[in-house]
């Protein structure tokens, strides 16, 4: 009973994190689902602070580029690349890019500070340059309108990213379902959790392969204005702010759960982590199976 | 025990930012607005529509639209535009929400769409018909412009967001604020309104 509590209070705990990743962008694409409202506890004036700011930012740095693609000169930059971690990092902090799964995945696993950094930093990476090779590809390689085809695109990779993660989801599902409803064995015979560290690249392109479309549209303001170089180091340099934000995240979950753990005793925190690794798994493969289901249709 | 405690803080930051921090993303295209109201010899007519696009979607459209890359939107382009960049908004209300004495008003079509492109900067002009009798009693409208979706977000220029045309024969009183009403992104979000009040004059 008390093992059914903790399931059904965790999964609705992790719901809000996934709702809003299937926007697209109303000009370029007829909307399969539109966003629906949600209900929020805690409502406040500094997330219009952060829209704001986000505009400010994607401003500045669209004059700092002309700026130095017209007159040459350099000296603008470094501002630009501060102007770039810094939109990066505010652009993550909020739905998609991949932090729902990513922290899923780490409450599932014994993962250490480092994997978590590596895990944030390679889906960020993965998250923007999928943008960037995305824009290249279309505008070099198939030679066809980004803005048009770009709605295409991201469908596509929703598809295989959804399918993967639905996927891997499933697979935590059972294997802590399995720990957790299936009669415990001896200590002596239980195995140790490995810590997690192999599958992590995998997991990361899954979760980053859908293109960023703050990215995106960096990316093609520099094609337009000729600054191909300039706009992969911007790519880059967002990238990295993505990084701190998503990573931020997933070793303050990592932290965190390590905390809890600590605090009872060694049988309970077995039962604790198969429930947040059960309820993760459900999550993960419920919403993963619908996006894709969406994505498909 | 003290150190446990902090532990278990960020868990807790995490659980509840979990339904707080949806805003932060969105939107991905900024739209700077102004409405100018237009009325006829039989009252309100509609309203025409400025949007002013940030720079870095206005080069995304003018990588896809500009086909002849001379930094200016000819006939062809901008017909190009209107059907693949625009007209979707069809499924958006074209992000015009009208309100005529708190009665909806669907927006089901617009006119006179066109859209510039000037030292890399993008507009969009269009019109939404709507046309309102006006007569000794004061009608009440609103005008909330916002995407639904928030992957874009509208502002009212600074300067001069509204303007009336052929006004003349009305007393017309315009107010801009945030509509408490509308919420948008999560309840977030008020959108910025246009409170439009006109009568015939005595």
């Amino acid at each position: 009973m008390r093992k059914s509590i903790i399931v059904l209070i965790l999964f609705f705990v992790t719901c809000p994190w996934v709702a809003p990743v299937l926007a697209q962008n109303p000009f370029t694409s007829k909307p399969k689902t539109q966003h629906k409202a949600l209900p929020v506890l805690v409502k406040s004036q500094f997330f219009v602070k952060i829209i704001i700011w986000q505009h400010q930012l994607k401003q500045k740095m669209s004059e700092l580029i002309r700026n130095v693609q017209t007159t040459g000169d350099t000296m603008p930059l470094l501002f630009l690349m501060v102007l770039a971690f810094s939109y990066g990092a505010i652009h993550a902090a909020g739905p998609g890019h991949g932090k729902f799964v990513a922290m899923s995945y780490v409450l599932s696993h014994r993962a250490s500070v480092m994997v978590g950094l590596l895990f944030g930093t390679f889906t960020a990476f993965f998250h923007g340059f999928s943008g960037a090779v995305g824009v290249l590809g279309l505008r070099y390689l198939l030679q066809r309108g980004v803005g048009e085809t770009l709605g295409t695109v991201t469908t596509a990779t929703q598809v295989i990213s959804f399918g993967l993660i639905s996927l891997l989801g499933l697979g935590i599902f059972l294997k802590n379902g399995y720990a957790l409803f299936s009669k415990p064995v001896s200590s002596h015979h239980t195995q140790k959790t490995k810590a997690f560290g192999k599958g992590l690249v995998p997991w990361a392109l899954a979760v980053g392969l859908v293109p960023c479309p703050a990215v995106v549209m960096v990316m093609l303001f520099c094609l337009s204005m000729d600054a191909l170089t300039l706009g992969l180091v911007l790519a880059a340099v967002i990238s990295l702010g993505m990084a701190m934000t998503i990573s931020g995240v997933i070793i303050a979950v990592i932290i965190g759960k390590a905390g809890v753990l600590q605090t009872v005793s060694k049988k309970r925190a077995k039962m604790i982590e198969h429930s947040i690794g059960f309820v993760s798994g459900m999550a993960i493969f419920v919403f993963g199976a619908l996006f894709f289901t969406i994505a498909v249709g | 025990m003290v150190q446990q405690k902090i532990l278990i803080l960020p868990v807790l930051v995490m659980i509840l930012s979990a339904w707080v921090v949806p805003a932060g993303a969105h939107p991905h295209i900024f739209i700077v607005q102004r409405l100018d109201v237009v009325f006829d010899d039989k009252g309100l007519a509609g309203i025409r529509i400025r949007w002013k696009f940030d720079d870095m979607f206005a080069g995304m459209i003018a990588e896809d639209h500009d086909r002849n890359h001379n930094g200016h939107l000819e006939h062809d382009e901008v017909k190009s535009i209107r059907e693949n960049a625009f007209s979707y908004l069809a499924e958006h209300n074209y992000f015009v929400f009208i309100t005529i004495g708190n009665k909806p008003f669907k927006v089901n079509y617009t006119t006179d769409f066109t859209a510039t492109l000037q030292d890399g900067r993008l507009e969009y002009r269009f019109f939404v018909p709507c046309h309102v009798r006006a007569n000794r009693n004061v009608k009440k409208i609103t005008v909330a412009t916002y995407d639904p979706t928030y992957y874009s977000a509208i502002f009212f220029t600074k300067n001069k967001p509204v303007s009336l045309t052929a006004a003349d024969a009305c007393e017309v009183k315009t107010a801009i604020r945030e509509d408490p009403a509308t919420t948008i992104y999560y309840g977030m979000i008020h959108p910025w309104t246009l409170f439009l009040e006109f009568c015939l004059k005595s």
